[in-house]
Order: structure tokens, then C-alpha cells, then sequence
């Protein structure tokens, strides 16, 4: 499905090179997390699957198109490291809103908006300006925007970053109910222990470069793995339908 | 209907701006009322002579550069509004949630600055023939047409800017000022010494200045509407808007 060939990136002239000659597959339906610390190139990573930047050189394709031309066609689930929305906006109105422009009617929108606030927890908050949420709740908020409406293609920015122990149940039943659909999901993470937990492999990178990759089976994690994050606190439990 | 939707949403988000437009018409139209309670005359319009009389050349030159002022609304309100239609989100990260979706950014933002820009047309053709009315005693029909051709070409040129630049509003502004002063030389023949094929050009990426003078100049005198200065206008802002459009598509978020 995604297919990235000797990709670079960098900016500026003189600039930092992001990612310097990736070459990596994704097959339709996998899950792959991409495991590295900071500045390792996770998020531009992400950025260029889904068009956001243009490689400085090599090639991105999904299913053979452009990643815009993908995107604009398909559309495709996102959530950023960071949300920042207008601060008059509120937590279902910013749901529906993403609902309504993923194609869904006004009925269906709303239905999606109820079943995202529910499975996330933000039903209380449901009336609440975006901007006032806790961090913790912003992120759910994000998830609950990134995956409203199933996409063939949904791509997570530290997904787990800031959610308590419920908040992380529920993000691996949503990618379980995801994966279900028929979803291909790409997660950049710190967090090996908890995306270990949704990922059928971890591409290591490091300083721009894929420098390892660990098969995972949804559900294990190689304890010996170096970038194991120190969260190893965080519940376990078995992904079920949201 | 979606982009429509999404550009109510925007709207709403920037409230205090489109509040800050409406307490700005008021104080020009508080400064129009004030003019004819001081000078008004028995033939319903007022008198610059008595406003002198009154208030020495400090309240003249007020009231002059308050009457400048509102002939140019239609360019402050589209500026105010118009500010950041797209480098906001851009910067806040928002533009890029709206990429993700299986929907034409081009038609997501171009919605919203035509809504914008109608917000401005609709702000303007309230407040100038009230303004006119109070101090001339009656309002010109078709002052709308001006500001469509004002909002036109400057919605057009903010919403381009706003593709590439944060200070997008900044900028027109700068252009306007820089188009006032290159057409009143051009006008004056003291651009004669440079070549031709540079003033044309220069005269092509500058905002149609003559135009909007041509329509100013006819309002002002009750002529016909000069409908070519209209459209000079008008075609110079659909084409800064596509060229923004195309460049939006292709664009780094």
C-alpha cells in the first residue's frame, strides 16, 4: 500500500535532513509503529505518508498515487503530537465537525461524534471548549478526531503520549476495531511498550535512518529492545471491540 | 455545503475581530452624526466651512481624513477579516487535520474567503451609505459596487498572501499604500523616464489602483458606473486567488 524509495528530507538549504534515504513498504491492513527518540525523524516521517511535506528526494506512493492525490481521494485518519483547535470550539462540535468532513451526513455524523465521545471517555465533556481540556483529555480528543470515521489509512503522532491507564485501554481497542476494518495503521511512538502492544513491527529509527526493525506479534513486546520506554507501568489487557 | 458549514465555524472562532470591525463603523458613524450636529445645514449636508469655523484646521483635517477613511472601509473591513484565512491554521497546525480529509483544501479556504469577503461586502454596504447619509443628506445608489470592486481585488490578494505569508494582511496593506503612490506618479507622468515594459509590469502585480479610482471618481461626480474599472478590479483578484488556489495545492503544510 505504502511504498517509500531512497526517501530524504531535509530543511532548508542548509537546513537539518530529517530523513536521510529511507526505503520502507507498508503492506494494506499492516500496522507499523516507528520507534526512535527525539529528532529522529518519526514525525516527518508521518508528515510525508500523508503529503503534508514533499520529499527534498526520492518518491512516497500510496497505492501508486502521490500521497496528496491518496489523501484528497481517501482521505485519511491524523492525529498531530499537538491539537490546537479555536478556542470557541467545543469537544462535539470539533468531533462532528471532523465527521461531517470525512463525508458523513449530518445524522451520521452526529451518531459517529457520540459513539468517538462515548468509547473516549469525553461524553462529560462533551460541552466543553476544546481549549480547556486537560492534556490528558486533549489527547483523547485527538484520537477521538484522528479515527471518527474509518479510514484505509490512519496515521498517529505519539498516540500514547499523556493518556492515563483507561485512556490507553481505549486507544488499543480503537486500533483493534480499526485493524478490524481493514485499516492500515502507521504510529510514531517513544513508546515501544504500549505501541508494541498494536503494531505488527517496529521500524527503529535513528538520526533519519531505519537502523532496525523488530517483527512484533500485536500484543508482545521484546523485553531486550533498547528503546523500550520506561511507562512499563501501564495496564495490559486484551484489545476488544470499542 | 461542508466548506460552507467550515467557514461559519471560522467565523465564529474569530468573533472578536468581526466585533472589532462592527465598534470601529460605529465610531465612523458617531464621527459622521457628531459633523452634522456641529454643521449642519438647511440643505441636509455638511459644511466643511462651518466645521472650520468651529474647530480650526485640527477638526477639518479629522473630518477629512475620516471622510478618506470610510471611502476606504471596504479595504480595512476585508483586511480585518481576511487576516491569517489560512496561514492561522497553518501555523496552529489545524490546516494540517484539514489536508488529512478527502476534501479539496482549495475549496475548503477558497469557500471561506468567499464568505469572508461577503461578510465584508455586507458590513460595507451597511456602513458607507449610512455614513453618506449622514452628511450628505442622502446615500448614492450602487456605493456596493465600489466596494465589491475594493474587496475584490484585496479579498483576492489576502487570501493569495495568506497561502504563503503569516503576515498576509500586513503586506496588502503595504501593497496598497505602494500601489496609491506608484498610480498618483504614474498619473502625474513622472514615471515616463522608466521603460515601459517595467511600469507595465509593476502596474500588473500592484492591486488596480486606477480602476478603483476610476469607480471612486465616477461615484463621486454621479456618472455611470465605468463597469471596465469594475472588472480590472474584479479579474485581478480571481487571478491572485487562483494563483493562491493552485499554490495552496501544492504548498508545504
Amino acid at each position: 500500500m505504502i511504498e517509500l524509495k531512497e526517501v530524504r528530507k531535509r530543511f532548508g538549504a542548509r537546513g537539518v535532513e530529517a530523513l536521510r534515504g529511507l526505503t520502507l513498504s507498508v503492506a494494506a491492513g499492516e500496522s507499523v509503529a516507528f520507534i526512535g527518540p527525539n529528532g529522529a525523524g518519526k514525525s516527518t516521517l508521518l508528515a510525508l505518508v500523508l503529503g503534508f511535506l514533499h520529499p527534498t528526494r526520492g518518491e512516497v506512493r500510496i497505492d501508486g498515487l502521490d500521497p496528496r492525490t491518496y489523501v484528497r481521494r481517501r482521505g485519511a485518519g491524523w492525529m498531530p503530537e499537538r491539537l490546537t483547535l479555536p478556542d470557541t470550539w467545543r469537544v462535539r462540535a470539533s468531533i462532528e465537525h471532523f465527521a461531517r468532513l470525512d463525508g458523513n451526513g449530518p445524522a451520521a455524523a452526529r451518531a459517529a461524534g457520540r459513539a468517538a465521545l462515548d468509547h473516549f471517555g469525553l461524553a462529560a465533556h462533551a460541552e466543553r471548549r476544546a481549549s480547556q481540556l486537560s492534556y490528558g483529555l486533549g489527547r483523547r480528543l485527538a484520537l477521538a478526531i484522528a479515527t471518527v470515521t474509518p479510514r484505509p489509512l490512519v496515521v498517529l503522532d505519539e498516540p500514547t503520549d499523556g493518556l492515563d491507564a483507561i485512556g490507553r485501554v481505549r486507544f488499543r481497542e480503537r486500533c483493534a476495531w480499526l485493524r478490524a476494518s481493514g485499516c492500515t495503521l502507521l504510529l510514531a511512538s517513544q513508546d515501544l511498550a504500549e505501541t508494541g502492544q498494536v503494531a505488527d513491527r517496529a521500524v527503529v529509527l535513528e538520526d533519519g535512518v531505519a537502523c532496525d526493525v523488530l517483527p512484533l506479534r500485536s500484543g508482545s513486546v521484546p523485553s531486550s529492545s533498547p528503546h523500550e520506554s520506561a511507562r512499563t507501568g501501564a495496564d495490559g489487557g486484551t484489545p476488544g471491540e470499542p | 455545503m461542508i466548506a460552507l458549514r467550515a467557514s461559519l465555524l471560522w467565523l465564529i472562532a474569530i468573533r472578536r475581530r468581526v466585533a472589532l470591525l462592527g465598534i470601529f463603523s460605529i465610531a465612523f458613524l458617531l464621527a459622521a452624526a457628531s459633523a452634522r450636529l456641529l454643521a449642519g445645514t438647511t440643505t441636509d449636508h455638511v459644511d466643511l466651512d462651518r466645521i472650520f469655523e468651529v474647530g480650526g484646521p485640527t477638526l477639518a483635517s479629522a473630518f477629512l481624513l475620516t471622510g478618506w477613511a470610510i471611502g476606504r472601509f471596504p479595504l480595512l473591513a476585508v483586511l480585518v477579516l481576511m487576516a491569517g484565512v489560512f496561514s492561522e491554521e497553518r501555523a496552529s497546525g489545524l490546516a494540517r487535520l484539514h489536508f488529512a480529509r478527502a476534501i479539496s483544501p482549495a475549496a475548503l479556504y477558497g469557500v471561506r474567503a468567499l464568505v469572508l469577503a461577503g461578510v465584508a461586502l455586507l458590513a460595507s454596504a451597511l456602513i458607507m451609505p449610512a455614513f453618506d447619509f449622514l452628511l450628505l443628506g442622502h446615500t448614492q445608489p450602487g456605493t456596493w459596487i465600489l466596494a465589491a470592486a475594493w474587496i475584490a481585488a484585496y479579498g483576492g490578494l489576502t487570501a493569495a498572501l495568506s497561502v504563503w505569508t503569516r503576515a498576509d494582511a500586513w503586506i496588502a496593506l503595504l501593497l496598497a499604500i505602494l500601489a496609491t503612490t506608484w498610480n498618483a506618479l504614474r498619473a502625474g507622468g513622472v514615471l515616463d523616464a522608466v521603460p515601459v515594459g517595467a511600469r507595465q509590469f509593476l502596474s500588473l502585480i500592484l492591486p488596480p489602483h486606477g480602476a478603483l479610482l476610476a469607480l471612486e471618481t465616477a461615484f463621486a461626480g454621479a456618472q455611470p458606473v465605468p463597469w471596465t474599472a469594475l472588472l480590472d478590479a474584479a479579474l485581478y483578484g480571481l487571478v491572485v486567488l487562483l494563483v493562491g488556489g493552485l499554490t495552496l495545492g501544492r504548498r508545504e503544510v
